[in-house]
């Protein structure tokens, strides 16, 4: 900043001297103006009182003839004496003043200051008047001073005055004449110096107003060209630039991405905290205020708490003007912008690095994607051939059976796209309840989150075919894992696993849901022990065992998610603290066949359910007085019903029980459930052999 | 191998709906989409048009309408001719269209052919690049057309 100061003083320095110039040439001409103009006043005294010694001398010859005109007529000469005392007096007074300077008497009757001749001229006039003034003195002198002169004392007078008036006028008058010639000099001098100062004056003013004028125009183009680079710059540059103010106002200029990148008009001195608010949460907000708070104050520095920036990556939610959301992530970087070594302004630099998280994101999912790949290979390795292989002859299944729906969409008039994500929903159920009792945590999460994806979907207020696309492309990505484990299958076991007939092992089915009961129970810290009687279960043929095992999956998984209680709430209740789970298959009949799967939780509680019914929208309380409490809990299997408030990986999604209907019905069952609140839950699904369509088409 | 993912879809039916809403100014819906397979061919109507991608890319953009739809296109167009070249023209402009956005998205990374025009029967889509190829089934006024994504990214 010193240095700018030094060059501000050198681009003045010029001017402020043509202006002291200026203003030195109008003080000399007003000083010298004043000092002749005094002068000239002093002059035009003389010149006056020169004029009146011409008055004087011949007031003095008309006086002495007075006097003899009136002594010669016999009439008083007191008259004539005075005004012939009163005329030397003032003539003699005069002339020496002329010689020696002092002061005299004035025409106003006011003594005057007269300066002494100085002239060579006036001083040789005013020596040649003494000469004769020495003699009109003498000759006068007893007229004046004696009460009683003579005659010829008169006529001395009178002759010495008719023999010298004439010269004595005449000297009186050079006096005059060389007096005003004097003056007339010296105003000379003055009109000349006051038009050689004026005339500098004006040349230093023309001087400066031209110098002024081009140092004006010169930083007027430096100004304009340095704000059309700014312009250029700010039109240009890719990042958005702004500065903010200590009150956190974003100043009048900003670069012209600003508004691409934020997605909205930005106007000089907007609320900078009010735009972040309407895109980010309010712990971001508070994060970010504070922040800019610590990098106003003085006392901080700048690089230390560079890291604590919130917004260096801060994840937005941005809407176009057609009203269309999107999630991005900007980085928002504070600069001081220090003026006097104190801060003024944050300079803000915004840009949009969604590419780069995708990207790291990306990259981070498949660095954890390969470890995922790896224990998953392991887990596969792990799992019976036949198990696995029956598996993904039913991941196959669903997948297609996904895809068929989603191909549904396009065949009819008006697609119901609401109906059809509840038929995808139910089948990659189905994925995920045997990935679970399989142990592939990996396949279970990645449903689950497919799951949570549809349910997003299931929620909008108006589906599109667009919004579709998204569940298109993770469908192929599972088409594609598929195929990979088929790929690995076969390089292990040597066989083409495709090709293998699926095998349904039942009595694989009580260890599968035992070590599937364990895994939930533990997920959600609880304790449960599953039992079973399968002694009828041989009696049945694979295809059925292979529907009831998905039936049993997701009735199991409703039994310790909704039903078993934490084993504090058991002990409360006075129950063991490991609930009991029971899954019996008996043949009631001859061909009769009945599936119960019994837990001894909090059973199935109208109040609950109907709590439920009424959060999410699905009755109001008027339609749910009405009903009987069998109705209330057949709303259980409605599609997207759950009492729980929050999803997690094996319940909350409400497709179980619907699922659970979708398959009874397949086997041609019928489903009864009992239940007594804080006792026992207990569904009963009773079939026929012959009766049943997936026995009958197999 | 790399997939493509949802955003790199989105560009071709961003497109196609785009070219509708100039042309006609009634958009295009998107009405499903789902995959095809081998068993499961993608639907081709009266025409077809194509563009195929090199470099970090690799296979082929298909859109195909029936013949009325073009029609309709063609008078949306205030288009006066009707020969079967004013049709294979006005499939080759919505291939053209493809090309423009994929270039404009891809950039240097991806090489588009000159885009092709065909009327049935088809020899394409035979050697699909996927095992399942995307395809999109779009409706315009009640007529439907089907936008097929064949393409990986091989770098």
């Amino acid at each position: 900043m010193s240095v700018s100061k030094k060059q501000g003083l050198g681009k003045y320095r010029v001017i402020v001297i043509a202006v002291a110039l200026f203003l030195v040439f109008d003080l000399g001409v007003l000083i010298l103006n004043f000092f002749t103009s005094y002068q000239i006043g002093q002059d035009a005294i003389s010149i006056n009182l020169a004029g009146r010694q011409r008055m004087l001398s011949q007031r003095m010859t008309k006086s002495l003839l007075i006097i003899a005109n009136d002594a010669s007529a016999g009439r008083d000469i007191g008259a004539g004496k005075t005004e012939l005392k009163k005329t030397v007096g003032l003539f003699d007074s005069t002339l020496k003043a002329f010689h020696t300077g002092g002061s005299v008497m004035g025409g106003n009757d006011k003594m005057v200051e007269l300066n002494a001749i100085t002239s060579p001229k006036g001083l040789q006039i005013l020596s040649e008047a003494s000469t004769i003034w020495q003699g009109y003195t003498l000759a006068t002198q007893p007229i004046i001073t004696q009460a009683e002169f003579t005659p010829e004392q008169l006529t001395t007078a009178i002759t010495y005055a008719r023999a010298n008036n004439i010269k004595l006028l005449g000297l009186m008058n050079g006096l005059t004449n060389d007096l005003e010639k004097i003056a007339s000099a010296k105003a000379e001098r003055l009109r000349l110096v006051q038009t050689i100062g004026i005339g500098l004056a004006l040349l230093n003013f023309g001087f400066i107003l031209f110098k002024f004028i081009r140092s004006l125009r010169r930083s007027d183009e430096l100004v304009e060209q340095a704000q059309q680079e700014t312009d250029e710059i700010l039109a240009t540059v890719k990042e958005g630039l702004f500065l903010l103010d200590e009150n956190l106002k974003i100043g009048n200029q900003y670069s012209a991405s600003l508004r691409t990148i934020l997605l909205q008009e930005i106007k000089p001195g907007a609320d900078f905290i009010a735009i972040l608010g309407s895109m980010s949460s309010s712990e971001t907000l508070v994060s970010a205020r504070d922040y800019i708070e610590l990098l106003f104050g003085n006392h901080v520095k700048e690089n230390l708490i560079i890291s604590l920036n919130p917004l260096s990556e801060v994840e937005v939610q941005l809407t176009d003007s057609r009203g269309k959301s999107d999630t991005r992530y900007l980085s928002f970087q504070f600069n001081r912008v220090l003026v006097a070594d104190k801060i003024s302004h944050l300079l803000v630099t915004v840009q949009d690095v969604t590419e780069r998280v995708h990207l790291v994101t990306a990259l981070a999912d498949v660095k954890g994607q390969s470890k995922v790949e790896l224990s998953y290979l392991q887990k596969i390795l792990a799992i019976d051939h036949e198990q696995m292989h029956n598996f993904l002859a039913l991941m196959e299944t669903s997948l297609t059976n996904i895809n068929a729906a989603l191909q549904q969409a396009s065949e009819h008039g008006g697609a119901d796209y609401h109906s059809i994500i509840n038929k995808i929903l139910r089948e990659t159920h189905t994925i995920k309840g045997e990935a679970a009792t399989l142990g592939l945590e990996s396949c279970t999460s990645n449903t689950h989150s497919f799951e949570q994806e549809m349910i997003r979907i299931r929620n909008l207020p108006h589906i599109q075919g667009n919004d579709m696309v998204g569940l298109t492309v993770r469908l192929d990505d599972f088409f594609e894992r598929l195929h990979l484990v088929r790929t690995i299958m076969s390089s292990v076991t040597g066989a083409n696993v495709s090709t293998l007939t699926p095998v349904a092992h039942a009595s694989n089915l009580v260890d599968d849901m035992q070590l599937l009961c364990l895994s939930i129970a533990s997920d959600q810290q609880k304790q449960a022990k599953l039992t079973a009687d399968l002694a009828a279960l041989p009696k049945l043929p694979e295809c059925l065992t292979k529907e009831l095992r998905n039936i049993t999956i997701q009735l199991l998984r409703n039994a310790v998610s909704h039903g078993i209680e934490t084993p504090d709430e058991r002990i409360l209740l006075g129950k063991s603290p490991t609930g009991s789970i029971h899954l019996s298959c008996k043949e009631i009949q001859k061909d009769q066949f009945e599936w119960v799967i019994r837990d001894d939780g909090h059973g199935l509680d109208p109040e609950r359910i109907k709590s439920a019914l009424l959060r999410n929208n699905y009755y109001d309380q008027e339609a749910l007085t009405s009903m009987d409490t069998r109705s209330i809990v057949m709303k259980i299997f409605e599609p997207g019903f759950s009492t729980l408030t929050t999803a997690h990986a094996n319940a909350g999604h409400g497709i179980g029980l619907d699922l659970i209907l979708d398959k009874i019905n397949a086997i041609g069952g019928r489903l009864h459930v009992k239940t007594r609140v804080n006792h026992s839950t207990e569904f009963i699904i009773h079939f026929a052999l012959g009766r049943s369509p997936v026995a009958q088409s197999s | 191998m790399h997939k493509i993912n949802e955003t790199e879809i989105h560009v071709f039916i961003d497109a196609i709906g785009h070219y509708f809403n100039q042309i006609s100014n009634e958009i295009a819906i998107v009405k499903a989409a789902y995959l095809a397979s081998d068993a499961e061919p993608p639907p081709l109507y009266d025409y077809l048009g194509t563009i195929n991608l090199s470099g970090d890319y690799q296979g082929s953009i298909y859109f195909s309408a029936p013949r009325i739809l073009i029609r309709h296109l063609l008078i949306a167009m205030q288009e006066p001719n009707r020969t079967e070249q004013d049709f294979l023209d006005a499939v080759g402009e919505i291939a053209n269209t493809l090309a423009g956005n994929a270039r404009k998205h891809f950039g240097e990374f991806m090489n588009i052919s000159v885009p092709t025009s065909t009327a049935a029967p088809f020899t394409e889509l035979q050697n699909s690049t996927r095992i399942h190829p995307f395809v999109i089934m779009i409706k315009w006024r009640q007529y439907h057309a089907s936008l097929v994504i064949d393409m990986e990214r091989i770098h």
